[in-house]
């Protein structure tokens, strides 16, 4: 058996890549496929803070790379999700500390047991950016409505297919922290705007929601606290990479219903 | 003198040959010395610097490329002695994709934000060039597609270049010495436009005759080298 990596990436920091890790591997889990997240953010590793998982690490990427341990070793298992594991980053090593080969090799020996590797990218264009898309198949690139955002998208979508071997049909957007009230009132750029220019699949549309920040204050995905528009957008994203045709819909997040459900606590 | 040919250095970003007056006999130079020592040279880039006054042509190409292929050494760029780049080919993945036709260099593929190709003499991109990647071309330029990032033809300074596109919505374009950036109201365009020096700048106006000649007439001018005027 061989699984799929995919790397999740961005050209600007801060976009959702650790967000969207985090919570399509879960989904993805939830589905009942076997998922390591990889943190490929060394020296800023939060991918276990945001799974919660942090106070049981043990051995990180760079002891695997090093050969300290094997990489099953490293591995920490998601008690909340069967099926759903994270090899965390190392948080006080350089990035150097990885060759390109190394996490190549690494990722081909994880693909042979699991059904999905996903790879956090760090932001930038640096080594560990080209660490990190290295060992991938497909490459989830997060980008927000704004100009500058689409803009480093766009560059990283022509380093990917210059440098990562992927081809552009395995190169999908999610558009994240999207608010359909500014859409309408076309204070923000729609999806399709976003589209135009980048011209590769779209895999997901996220709305901007305090949710995402409190669910990672606590440490645990969404998927599993939640069944609010977050969680479904991160739902229908998992469905999609599982080749189903999930239809996209537009509707606004903040509708009058669920600002009452909200209220009364019947929605998050 | 065979030897004088060509020199082969090594660089920080690859190996640099530099191709003197003969260049038939350099190229078959460089395939012995390739073949002579494969496990120096495979997996390398390179860096081929031309003569100031060779005429790059198709044909010439193909067989560099084939040449370099064969020894797995990747065309990286290509560039005249003078150093004017003709060719970056990081941003060109496959050398099927790029040509050279009666002096005119085409590319097939999106331009994308940090993409940036230089061309000595006409260039013809046919795809999209989006907001931060750059085309310049000594001759004119021409854009099957939305121009939104930065053209600038004429780049030695001929005035009398010429900037085309299908959308022509450029962040910045450039004709000699004259630049002139995007309207702040970022009007749409409403059919295919050229951009020329007038006599107080760069005037934009519609490409008239082209909205009447369907797609496949220009690819037909281009391609099979016919007479082109751009
Ligand atoms: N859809 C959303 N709605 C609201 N807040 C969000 C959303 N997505 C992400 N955020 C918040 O944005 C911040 C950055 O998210 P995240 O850490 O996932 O980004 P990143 O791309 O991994 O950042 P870095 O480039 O630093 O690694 C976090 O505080 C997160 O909670
Ligand atoms: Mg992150």
């Amino acid at each position: 058996m061989s699984g799929k990596a995919i790397v999740i990436t961005s050209g600007k920091g801060g976009v959702g890549k650790t967000t969207t890790t985090a919570n399509l591997g879960a989904a993805l889990a939830l589905a009942g496929n076997t998922v390591v997240l990889l943190d490929a953010d060394i020296g800023l590793r939060n991918l276990d803070v945001v799974m919660g998982l942090e106070n049981r690490i043990v051995y990180d990427l760079v002891n695997v790379v090093e050969g300290v341990c094997t990489y099953n070793k490293a591995l920490i298992k998601d008690k909340r999700i069967d099926g759903l594991y994270l090899l965390p980053a190392a948080q006080i090593k350089d990035k150097d500390a990885i060759k390109p080969e190394q996490m190549k090799a690494l990722v081909e020996n994880i693909k042979e047991e699991f059904d999905f590797v996903l790879i956090d990218c760090p932001a930038g264009i640096e080594q560990g950016f080209l660490n990190a898309i290295i060992g991938a198949d497909e490459a989830i690139i997060i980008v927000t409505p704004e100009v500058s955002s689409v803009r480093d998208a766009d560059r990283v979508v022509g380093l990917l297919d210059k440098k990562g071997n992927i081809p552009l049909e395995n190169m999908h957007m999610v558009v994240n922290r999207i608010r359909m009230d500014m859409v309408r009132k076309k204070e923000m750029l729609d999806v399709s705007d976003i589209e135009d220019l980048l011209r590769i699949n779209v895999l997901g549309v996220i709305p901007d929601d305090e949710s995402v920040i409190v669910s990672t204050n606590k440490g645990e995905p969404i998927v599993l606290s939640s069944k609010n528009s977050v969680a479904q957008a991160f739902h229908d994203m998992a469905g999609r990479v599982l080749g189903e045709d999930i239809p996209f819909d537009e509707k606004p997040d903040r509708s009058f219903v669920s600002a009452v459900m909200r209220f009364f606590g019947l929605a998050q | 003198m065979p030897a004088n040919s060509l020199r082969i250095k090594g660089s920080k970003n690859g190996i640099v040959i530099e191709f003197e007056e003969d260049i038939g006999q350099a190229v078959t130079l460089l395939e012995d010395k390739l073949k002579n020592s494969p496990a120096f040279f495979s997996g390398s880039e390179a860096i081929i610097v031309l003569p100031e006054t060779f005429i790059v042509e198709e044909q010439f190409l193909a067989r560099l490329t084939q040449v370099l292929a064969n020894s797995q050494v990747k065309l990286r760029e290509l560039r005249r002695v003078n150093s004017t780049t003709i060719i970056e080919t990081e941003i060109i993945k496959t050398p099927e994709k790029i040509g050279v036709e009666q002096g005119i260099f085409w590319v097939e593929k999106r331009l994308r934000s940090g993409d940036r190709i230089t061309a000595d003499g006409d260039l013809v991109i046919v795809g999209d060039v989006n907001p931060g990647a750059e085309v310049v071309a000594t001759g004119n330029i021409l854009v099957w597609g939305n121009l939104l990032g930065v053209a600038h033809a004429g780049s030695d300074g001929n005035e009398k270049s010429r900037i085309r596109a299908l959308r022509l919505q450029a962040t910045q374009l450039r004709i000699g010495s004259h630049i002139s950036r995007a309207p702040d109201d970022l009007s749409t365009p409403q059919g295919p436009e050229v951009a020329r020096v007038g006599p107080n700048g760069i005037v934009i106006e519609a490409w008239e005759k082209l909205v009447t000649e369907p797609l496949p007439f220009w690819r037909r001018l281009f391609i099979h080298g016919r007479e082109v005027k751009l």
